[in-house]
């Protein structure tokens, strides 16, 4: 039991220098100055015995009283200072610096994580790791470690005091007071307990909420929709029943610490008063015991409330570890630079992390230089797999990949990227201006350059017409913009770039019939003269390509040219025939 | 803003379904704080009493054995209602989250589906899951301290005075002064907080922009710009802190100490020494002041830690109260029975707000029972509009609209639900049997009914392979199927409720490319002498229906046949269809090098 004790505060100091980072030093100082003002406040406390005594002996004697009463006044002072200067750390903003550091370490590592790992984040949950989970962690980290030392030092100085005066009230204090320790772990435990099955009940109560909204058109349809839904009813009740269980067992720990003073006080009272009939204790002296061991109540009860705090800070701050703790993608030396763009990849296999099949399977080709290279195959097949490959995306479990005989390992992600442009399906634009959204991809462009991008990818005409032109800020204009505009956007960003190799993914897929012939014909300006790869569902777009990749499974079924394909007969004359087909579908004919 | 009313209505109006288990915690957390203030007074006394001699209480003689018994008795009173206010509390804390629970989805049922699904599955999750359990903070834990802290102090200052007059006018003094202090404290707080919440929330929008961006950042972005903005918002978060902790520092340190209980028992004692001197106080009343003055000062403690509490909570409360006050879905009483499947739409307007522009606007159409009309133009002209307004997911702002001559707003919503069947808008399957997931469109259903419309959906091929066939569970927790074969599910689904009016969205029907043309074939088989509109996307599929309806800017702008529409000139249709064969013949241009 002791150690357990002593392993958690060990274990909450470390968390705390942990989290304090290179302001832990000063942290540690104000924990010093939380010491010794609580030491102090023990002292002063302390000081009733031989005060009340003084006040209350038979003849008094005037100096001993005043001596007594100053040295009540010092250590009060001197508490008072100590906690003033400990609150050096939090008041005066240190712990803002704190805050400011952690997220900074987030944000370098969310730039530096491999992008396979980002993508198992939600935006909800990094967000709120960035910004809430460091405030929890944080803000509260000089209150709680004021209140953890008071909780603990000022109860030890006071029996050690004690001990000075009647060794038997102490006895009776360190019997009663150390049993806070055994109900708060107690305390700690049962609410870890009940939590899990809490959270477990919790669990089961959100897949069925999701359940129930997702399906409200047809649970409406069937009448199966408020007190009728019988499973998320069930399932509501459930949380309160585990809720109701944890009550009885967890409280009872909690109610006996606070009124652990209370029974400290009339204990000591009850025995003490055996001691004063003995004549061996006075009982002014059982007084001043009363009166220092209720200031204890107070402190308590606090801390009781603060323990919910401490966990909260536990499991903010093991999120942000986690986060932390994501090493990067290593570059390996020597570095090198590219200048032909030909990208190959060289017996390629690779499984996303957590599954069990292979997403790529030894894969093999060559791009060459300059030329158009369309990878076709069924949704999951590993189309896209492909294209993040070359993007570095995450390293392949298997062989290598490279851009113009280099291998992508050897390049920073920087260089690497300097090489490539990517039109995706969902355009991102940044709440800015036009201007700094197109400019983004080449800082140094002048106003002009950024003009004629646009105008190649064929946006000048619509920006122009926007009120404030190039400066019109994307937040302010919002939905107006539709989907081919902003599509297009991102184009002009990509043709400013000029990257020697270009990644198209369906970039046209989100698209109405409108906006596709514009953006078509701004793809058309992006790709001239580079290293294309695209993706593209309807085969039609990419008839033309020099070579075509057909994926199934995670393996390169079948390569060639359109016409070779088509007159090899194989996977992809079937889905080019299977659209045709279709092609020519209407709803009012009959094929049933 | 008035926000500050509206939060205070907000959060005591939330609990009124559990307004007598609040009352009674509170009401006996007040007795616990009064118990406590005695006990400390008896304890006193009683330290009096070992030496012998007696107080008289109520007419009661009470020696040292007698008072230490009641002293223990009011502790184990103290004791239980401590531990009962605890448990009432709570108890009410935990009813009032099943039934706002039960309340709003019961709710969600009633109001029309488009604001589901306006607000997102998430955000309506987030607030039935952790909204109403923020509460908790506040119903059971706020509410019994609230008592506590009010009484507790009023009868530590009741029993000061009692007990000697002049110490509790020490006592006072001192918290007045503590008082006075922190009001320095508070003094711009309110402006400070207001900074802070606002950086607070710009470092919120920086990292979502950040996080969602990120493959672009990494593409295009050498730093510049979006770690600039994430880094600019810390900066102005830090600096609207520190000032905030700054601007408050000193007067905050002073209240601390003052309200701490060493400057009140030091007051106390040295006045009380005093008194003791010219021997008008005794020994008991000295020792039970100094165990009482502090209870004023340490109540205001736990004052400061509640209001962090209510913040969180009373935010809660009106998101919850936010969905609450959306309105339902107005059902007239004539509960009358739709007997053909005609659709007029007479005058229609709607907007999606009160502040919102039109996004439909005087329209005007018929749908004959059994034809097809295709609803076509460009995005945000009103299609999708006009196809959610025949399920009710809307109500129209003004016009009516009517199937077999009779206002859907006449009509029981399970009757219309019945009637009208919008595929792909209930893609979602249950977390059930296949078997059950389509069997529940119509419980009268036969095994028999099922496989049929299963393989009118061409799916029943698919179910037989799995090694559980129809018995597989799907869902979440179930078994993983592709967006086709779930949609295809959800048209076998659509086919055995057999509603005799399909409303169908094209581009969602297609959004998953793969098994196209099981897709269609399962479409035709719903299709079948059903009256179809369909919001179409490939002008191609259309080519041959009944009726197509031309939409820009909320406005119906052209109405025929194909062929017909063709022939306006500089037509809407006409430049739609000429774009749409542009985009279907496009290959890339690729301008490279030489293989």
């Amino acid at each position: 039991m002791k150690k357990n004790q002593f392993a958690s505060l060990l274990t909450i100091y470390k968390l705390s220098v942990e989290l304090a980072g290179e302001y832990g030093s000063g942290f540690k100082k104000s924990l010093v100055y939380f010491t010794l003002a609580f030491v102090a406040q023990g002292l002063a406390f302390g000081m009733f015995y031989p005060l009340l005594l003084a006040m209350f002996a038979d003849n008094p004697v005037i100096s001993d009283i005043i001596l007594y009463l100053g040295l009540m006044v010092f250590f009060s002072i001197l508490s008072f200072w100590a906690k003033w200067r400990g609150h050096d750390f939090d008041y005066d903003g240190k712990i803002v610096d704190v805050t400011h550091e952690l997220r900074t370490k987030l944000g370098t590592a969310l730039r530096e994580m491999p992008l396979e790992k980002l993508s198992t984040y939600k935006t909800g949950e990094l967000n709120s790791t960035f910004s809430s989970n460091v405030d929890e962690s944080v803000l509260h980290l000089g209150m709680v470690a004021s209140m953890f030392l008071q909780i603990v030092i000022v109860p030890i100085t006071i029996i050690v005091v004690t001990f000075f005066v009647d060794w038997r009230l102490a006895l009776i204090m360190l019997a009663m007071l150390p049993l806070a320790l055994p109900l708060y772990s107690w305390k700690r435990r049962e609410s870890h307990e009940d939590k899990s099955e809490y959270n477990q009940a919790n669990g089961v109560l959100e897949s069925d909420f999701v359940e129930y909204i997702q399906g409200l058109p047809v649970l409406k349809a069937v009448n199966k929709v408020g007190v009728n839904a019988q499973k998320l009813q069930d399932s509501i009740a459930y949380v309160k029943e585990v809720q109701k269980q944890g009550l009885y067992k967890g409280q009872v720990p909690f109610v006996l610490m606070g009124v652990l003073i209370e029974i400290t006080l009339l204990a000591i009272v009850f025995i003490g008063a055996f001691f004063v009939l003995d004549n061996t204790l006075s009982f002014i002296t059982l007084a001043a015991a009363v009166i220092v061991i209720s200031r204890l109540a107070e402190p308590l009860s606090i801390f009781l409330g603060v323990v919910s705090v401490f966990d909260l800070m536990d499991s903010a701050f093991k999120r942000i570890k986690s986060i932390l703790a994501i090493e990067p993608l290593k570059i390996h030396k020597p570095l090198k630079t590219i200048k032909t763009y030909d990208i190959a990849f060289d017996n390629v296999s690779f499984a996303y992390q957590n599954q069990p099949t292979h997403a790529l399977q030894n894969v093999n080709f060559i791009m060459a230089n300059k030329t158009m290279t369309a990878i076709v195959g069924h949704s999951g097949c590993g189309k896209t797999t492909i294209t993040k490959m070359i993007m570095r995306y995450a390293d392949p479990q298997n062989g290598t990949i490279k851009i113009g005989g280099v291998n992508i390992q050897n390049m920073t992600p920087e260089s690497l990227m300097k090489n490539i442009s990517v039109v995706f399906q969902d355009v991102y634009l940044f709440d800015d201006t036009i201007i700094n959204n197109i400019r983004m991809a080449n800082p140094n462009a002048t106003d002009k350059e950024v003009e004629d991008a646009a105008n190649s990818a064929y946006c000048h005409e619509f920006i122009t017409r926007l009120p404030n032109g190039y400066n019109t800020k994307i937040g302010d204009i919002g939905g107006s913009l539709s989907g081919g505009e902003r599509q297009r956007i991102s184009i002009a960003r990509a043709i400013l770039k000029n990257a020697p190799i270009v990644i198209l993914d369906e970039p046209t897929a989100a698209l109405d019939t409108e906006s596709e012939v514009a953006v078509q014909r701004a793809i058309d300006k992006l790709v001239e003269n580079k290293t294309v790869v695209v993706i593209a569902h309807r085969l039609s777009t990419i008839a033309g390509a020099d070579t075509i990749l057909v994926v199934d499974n995670g393996q390169i079924v079948e390569s060639g040219t359109h016409d070779e394909l088509v007159t090899k007969n194989g996977r992809y004359y079937g889905m080019w025939s299977a659209q045709q087909r279709i092609k020519d579908w209407n709803v009012k004919s009959d094929i049933g | 803003m008035n926000t500050k009313n509206t939060k205070k209505r907000g959060l005591w109006a939330i609990i009124t379904p559990v307004n007598n288990y609040i009352r009674w915690a509170m009401v006996i957390s007040a007795l616990s704080g009064i118990l406590s203030v005695v006990g400390f007074v008896l304890l006193a006394y009683v330290i009096g009493l070992i030496m012998g001699g007696s107080i008289h209480l109520f007419g009661f003689e009470l020696g040292f054995k007698e008072a230490l018994i009641l002293l223990a008795l009011i502790t184990i009173l103290s004791f239980l209602t401590k531990f009962y206010s605890f448990v009432i509390s709570h108890l009410g804390a935990f009813k009032l989250e099943q039934i706002l629970r039960t309340d709003i989805t019961t709710h969600l049922a009633q109001i029309p589906l488009g604001h589901i699904i306006t607000l997102g599955t998430g955000a309506i999750k987030k607030v039935l899951l952790d909204d109403v359990k923020n509460l908790h903070a506040f119903v059971a834990d706020t509410t019994p301290m609230m008592a506590k802290a009010i009484v507790a102090p009023l009868a530590s200052m009741v029993a000061l005075f009692v007990i000697d007059y002049r110490l509790g006018l020490v006592a006072i003094a001192i918290l007045l002064v503590g008082a006075v202090l922190m009001k320095f404290v508070m003094k711009d707080s309110v402006m400070h907080r207001q900074n802070y919440e606002q950086s607070q929330s710009e470092i919120n929008k920086a990292v979502i922009e950040f996080v969602q961006a990120m493959p672009v950042v990494r593409t295009f972005d050498d730093g510049t710009t979006s770690f600039k903005r994430y880094n600019d918002a810390l900066a102005k978060y830090r600096t609207n802190l520190k000032t905030w902790f700054g601007s408050t520092s000193t007067s905050a340190r002073i209240a601390m100490t003052i309200l701490s209980p060493m400057p009140t028992l030091l007051a106390v004692t040295i006045t009380g020494l005093f008194f003791l001197m010219n021997g008008t106080l005794e020994f008991a009343p000295f020792i039970a002041a100094l165990l009482v003055s502090t209870g004023m000062a340490d109540a205001l403690m736990p004052l400061m830690w509640m209001s962090n509490f209510v913040k969180k909570s009373s935010a809660a409360a009106i998101r919850i109260q936010e969905i609450m006050d959306i309105p339902v879905l107005h059902n007239s009483k004539a509960h009358k029975k739709i007997k053909a499947t005609d659709i007029v739409f007479e005058n229609v307007d709607f907007k999606y707000n009160e502040k919102d522009n039109y996004a439909l606007k005087n329209i005007n159409f018929e749908v004959k029972a059994n034809t097809v009309t295709a609803l076509v133009g460009p995005s945000g002209a009103g299609k999708s509009t006009v196809a959610k307004l025949i399920p009710r997911f809307w109500d129209v702002t003004k016009g009516s609209i009517k199937i077999g001559g009779v206002n859907i707003k006449d009509v029981d919503s399970q009757v219309l639900m019945d009637t009208v069947s919008f595929v792909f808008q209930d893609t979602f399957l249950f977390n059930d049997t296949l078997a059950n997931n389509i069997k529940m469109a119509n419980p009268t259903a036969t095994d028999e009914d099922m496989i049929e419309a299963c393989k009118a959906a061409q799916i029943h091929d698919f179910i037989l392979s799995l090694p559980n066939g129809y018995e597989t569970i799907a869902g979440d927790r179930g078994t993983n199927l592709s967006g086709g074969q779930k949609q295809r599910i959800t048209i076998a689904r659509a086919i055995l409720r057999n509603a005799p009016i399909v409303v169908l969205d094209e581009a969602t029907a297609f959004a998953d490319p793969e098994n196209e043309e099981e897709i269609i074939k399962a479409l035709a088989n719903l299709m079948k002498n059903k009256t179809v509109i369909v919001i179409a996307h490939r002008l191609s599929t259309i080519k041959d229906v009944d009726q197509i309806i031309v939409f820009d800017q909320g406005e119906v702008k052209e109405k025929g046949k194909h062929q017909e529409l063709l022939a306006i000139q500089g037509g809407i249709y006409a430049k739609l269809w000429s774009n749409y064969e542009k985009a279907q013949n496009w290959d890339i241009h690729h301008i490279g090098g030489a293989l």
